[in-house]
């Protein structure tokens, strides 16, 4: 960001006070990561393109109220996470779902993958895909948004351990999966 | 630190990897992790495997083709712009207007917000 870009403060603080101009370049400057972190969160591209709206909507509407006890990434972040758990609950995505998912993933393409790519990372890519919603959040949040652990606890409004506490887990589950798939696939 | 770490020290040192990978851990805790990992190669070989799975996490985004901004934010201005000519949500509304709505003041019956149902059919 250069010198003559408005920080994210200011930019929030002109949408507080409804100035439509200020709403674009934050748009801009969040779009892209909120929708991956939507994509990933619901794996539905229309609908993490409509929930992005919806957060920009909310910003838009409660600006006023942001008080700045987190910072305007981490409060948008805490929209977006709000808005997919609410998406995930209404289509009834269960923490269960990861073992449904590793029911029905199709291992004539995980073989095919494998033959193709000859690598555990396509996998993991897989594996990735089917962790529980709240393992597969705070991985996003951690590798690819490069979160800290109080940004990302205040994201999911939990305490700073359980954000330790459940990337421990995620990863665990994640290296068990993909050492069953691989066991599966003749790759051990 | 050195051989002798404890194990809860370990715990917690492995638990703060990720976000060592990830560079947001204070000064503090930067020292801390660098220092075990250079006395223990099991350190460096769990923080070998994060590296894998934060290019692996970085590759599925990089599949992900994101929408076009400009018809998203268009879409957006267009939602504020309908939002703000309708008209305020009951919710939002200062107070409840002097006058009942038609419907609903009957006898016996519950007055609701204009524009909800009835309680019950008979009302």
């Amino acid at each position: 960001m250069s010198d003559t870009e408005p920080s994210d403060a200011e930019l929030l603080s002109r949408v507080a006070a409804q100035d439509r101009r200020a709403i674009g370049p934050l748009y801009t400057r969040y779009q892209p990561r909120l929708y991956r972190f939507l994509y990933r969160m619901v794996k539905d591209g229309g609908m993490a393109e409509e929930l992005v709206n919806e957060v920009f909507l909310d910003v838009w509407r409660g600006a006023g109220r942001f008080e700045g006890r987190s910072s305007p990434s981490s409060w948008m972040f805490s929209i977006a996470h709000n808005k997919a758990v609410s998406a995930l609950r209404k289509r009834r995505e269960k923490p269960l779902d990861e073992e449904e998912a590793t029911e029905i993933a199709d291992p004539a393409e995980l073989q095919d993958d494998v033959v193709q790519h000859g690598d555990m990372r396509r996998l993991m890519k897989g594996c990735l895909d089917r962790l529980s919603p709240e393992h597969r959040e705070v991985i996003e949040l951690t590798y690819y948004q490069e979160l800290s652990v109080r940004e990302i606890a205040e994201i999911v409004d939990a305490p700073e351990n359980t954000v330790k506490t459940r990337m421990f887990h995620a990863r665990r589950r994640l290296r068990e999966m993909l050492e069953a798939d691989a066991s599966r696939d003749g790759m051990q | 630190m050195n051989r002798t770490t404890a194990l809860e020290d370990r715990r917690e040192l492995e638990a703060l990897l990720p976000w060592y990978l990830n560079g947001t851990l204070s000064a503090r805790e930067r020292v801390a992790v660098e220092s075990w990992l250079a006395e223990d190669e099991e350190a460096r070989r769990l923080l070998d495997a994060m590296r894998e799975e934060q290019e692996v996490t970085a590759a599925a985004n990089a599949e992900i083709r994101v929408p076009d901004a400009q018809a998203g934010l268009a879409a957006l201005m267009a939602g504020i712009d309908a939002e703000e000519a309708a008209p305020l949500r009951v919710s939002e509304r200062p107070a409840p207007p002097a006058r009942a709505c038609s419907r609903g003041s009957r006898a016996g019956c519950p007055r609701p917000a204009c524009g909800s149902p009835p309680a019950s059919p008979a009302c």
